[in-house]
């Protein structure tokens, strides 16, 4: 009856919030907090007969598991603080309005598409002492040979990696940017202007502080994904030490299955450092 | 104090098929208040835009005190624009937001507090500088805005809509606030509102503006009883326009033969009279009408009817109103003095 169909979704819009987000609420619950629950049990030995701090004590006593996470830091926080400059600048830029706007915004945003370890894949191919970068550079005489390329991939200081992200995540914030600024409309900017302020002071200390909310979030996102994804820093990254994420999945597919437990503590760490970091920069706004 | 002149400013944006504005002109001495009065979309904003150098006119002249300020940014203009949503600063407070102007124009801390304390004195709200914008009331947002412009002493203000966000009671309140600070500063005050009453109550003087140009500036009456022609009555709610000539003090036309006030123009012309002004009754000028028809409007009652072939409409409260339905034939008087010609229409 179709009476009693709409009472039923009239029951659910005036319900409660907690109750009309209930069956988005148990899809999440299920996948990502029965993930998060089993990774727990899992770090805790759970399964194997007993509850242990075994494999964390090892874990955070471990030298390497530090020098990852550092690693891991380093990679998340460059990525995210070039991503999010840069992102910013182009959102400054693509939000007038000039001729090949359109294709200039297309161009900008082209690359979200493209698959992460495609785009390592191509940095690879770009920046590695066997690139594209470093054979021209050759051909043109400025250095002898591959080896006088200096190492931008598998990398000391990750740049291959940062490079990566800095190039993927540059439009997704710039995107976020530009739909804030487009709801925001020129008039806070020309409002400050008609008080006096220079374009530039109208940028910096109005337009700016308004945007800092959506830079904010968004950049969580980048520090997030940079901070958690393994693809690209396996394919990128030197052998030792490795990013965190990697140590994580070289412990989960180890021959040997004792390890399990600390691929999950490390698992956890990585989820741990991230949404305590993450908290951290919303508060302080 | 700026005087302001608007020299035939044009404007067109991009791929709009018509242009916002249109050879406007318009003559502001200093010190004055004028509303710039008219339907939305007419152009009025951008008008008010072009003055504060948001926006660059494609042709014609923005002139403060007789020089051109054309080439000048936003900044350097002795202007202030209140935007009609107030557009306070929402990360910063309220006094903060005050002394924004002061700010950039590198006042000491001292001065700007002192300069802002007086500002917010001025509208009333003297003890919120440290709230945040958004723990105001609509009204409270309004008058932030005003104080914000105002603490700069420019020497044009230029409020856009400034009470249209505000419940009636607010608006009576707010309507008297700028009003009085207007006399207090003497500050060239520029007012855009959709609003006729309003134009009428803020202005020294009104200048209605429609399609783009200044259809007819003067005194709020002078606008209302005395229209320059067929679309600045109607604009008014004039309804009333009955064909006929003008000669010698009199209007010949199918209601019979009607006295004019002195001075109406001569020759073919088109007769208009407010709806409100129609009296029920005998006396000069009477005509006899058929009720067509009546719809209660609240304070007042509008009366449709008709004579000699025309339709006539009138406002009239309820007691005068009383005795009309439709089907009756009833007695109506056009006052002369309220009667005007629009020559050769």
């Amino acid at each position: 009856m179709a009476g009693s169909a709409t009472s039923a979704i009239e029951v659910i819009g005036r319900g409660h919030p907690w109750l009309s987000l209930a069956p988005a609420l148990c899809v999440i619950a299920v996948l990502f907090g029965g993930g998060l629950v089993l990774g727990l049990a899992g770090s805790l030995g759970m399964g194997r007969g007993g509850v242990s701090l075994d494999a964390w004590i090892a874990v955070l006593s471990e030298g390497r598991v530090w020098r990852s996470l550092g690693l891991s830091l380093w990679i998340a926080f460059a990525s995210t603080a070039l991503a999010c400059l840069i992102g910013l600048g182009a959102a400054l830029l693509l939000r007038r309005r000039f001729p090949g706007q359109g294709l200039a915004r297309l161009l900008f945003q082209i690359n979200l598409t493209i698959p992460h370890a495609v785009g390592a894949l191509g940095i690879l191919w770009l920046l590695s002492q066997s690139g594209f970068v470093s054979r021209l550079s050759a051909g043109a005489g400025l250095i002898d040979g591959p080896a006088g390329f200096p190492a931008l991939t598998q990398d000391r200081f990750a740049i291959g990696i940062i490079a990566h992200y800095v190039w993927k995540e540059v439009p997704f914030i710039g995107l976020i940017l530009l739909a804030n600024m487009q709801s925001l409309g020129d008039d806070p900017e020309s409002a400050a202007r008609s008080l006096g302020a220079s374009p530039f002071a109208a940028m910096r200390l109005v337009l700016l502080p308004l945007l800092m909310p959506a830079l904010i979030r968004a950049g969580a996102i980048v520090f997030a994904f940079s901070f958690g994804a393994w693809e690209v820093p396996v394919l990128l990254g030197q052998s030792a030490p490795v990013a965190l994420p990697v140590l994580a999945w070289q412990r989960f597919t180890d021959p040997d299955l004792a390890t399990r437990p600390e691929a999950m503590a490390i698992a956890m760490l990585i989820a741990l450092v991230a949404a305590l970091l993450i908290r951290v920069a919303m508060v302080r706004r | 104090m700026t005087g302001l002149t608007l020299d035939r400013l044009s404007l067109r944006h991009p791929g709009a098929a018509r242009p916002a504005l249109e050879e406007l002109s318009l003559e502001m001495a200093q010190g004055e208040m004028l509303a710039l009065l008219g339907p939305s979309g007419c152009g009025k904003t951008t008008a008010l835009r072009v003055v504060a150098g948001l926006i660059q006119p494609d042709s014609g002249d923005v002139r403060f005190d007789g020089a051109s300020v054309l080439h000048l940014p936003p900044e350097r203009r002795e202007a202030v624009l209140v935007f009609q949503s107030g557009q306070l600063f929402a990360h910063m407070d309220v006094a903060t937001n005050v002394g924004f102007g002061l700010r950039m124009q590198r006042r000491p801390r001292a001065e700007i507090a002192e300069r802002v304390a007086e500002a917010l004195d001025q509208v009333q709200l003297r003890d919120l500088g440290h709230r945040q914008p958004h723990e105001l009331s609509g009204g409270q947002r309004q008058r932030v805005a005003l104080a914000r412009a105002l603490v700069l002493k420019p020497g044009l203000l230029l409020l856009d809509e400034p009470l249209s966000s505000l419940d009636a009671h607010l608006r009576g309140e707010m309507r008297g606030l700028i009003r009085r600070l207007q006399r207090e500063t003497g500050i060239t005050t520029l007012v855009v509102t959709h609003d006729q009453e309003e134009a009428a109550v803020l202005g020294d003087r009104v200048a209605l503006m429609l399609g783009g140009r200044i259809r007819q500036v003067g005194a709020g009456a002078a606008l209302w009883n005395r229209p320059a022609d067929l679309d600045v009555a109607r604009f008014f709610g004039g309804c009333n326009f009955i064909p006929g000539r003008s000669a010698g003090g009199r209007f010949d036309c199918a209601l019979g033969q009607l006295a004019l006030p002195p001075g109406a123009p001569e020759g073919e012309g088109c007769l208009t009279l407010r709806p409100e002004a129609i009296e029920p009754g005998e006396g000069p000028n009477a005509v006899t009408v058929q009720v067509l028809e009546t719809r209660f409007e609240g304070l007042l009652t509008r009366i449709t009817a008709e004579a000699g072939g025309l339709r006539l409409e009138a406002l009239m409260r309820a007691g005068a109103a009383r005795g009309a339905a439709p089907g009756r034939a009833l007695r109506w008087r056009l006052p002369a003095e309220a009667l005007w010609v629009l020559p050769g229409v």
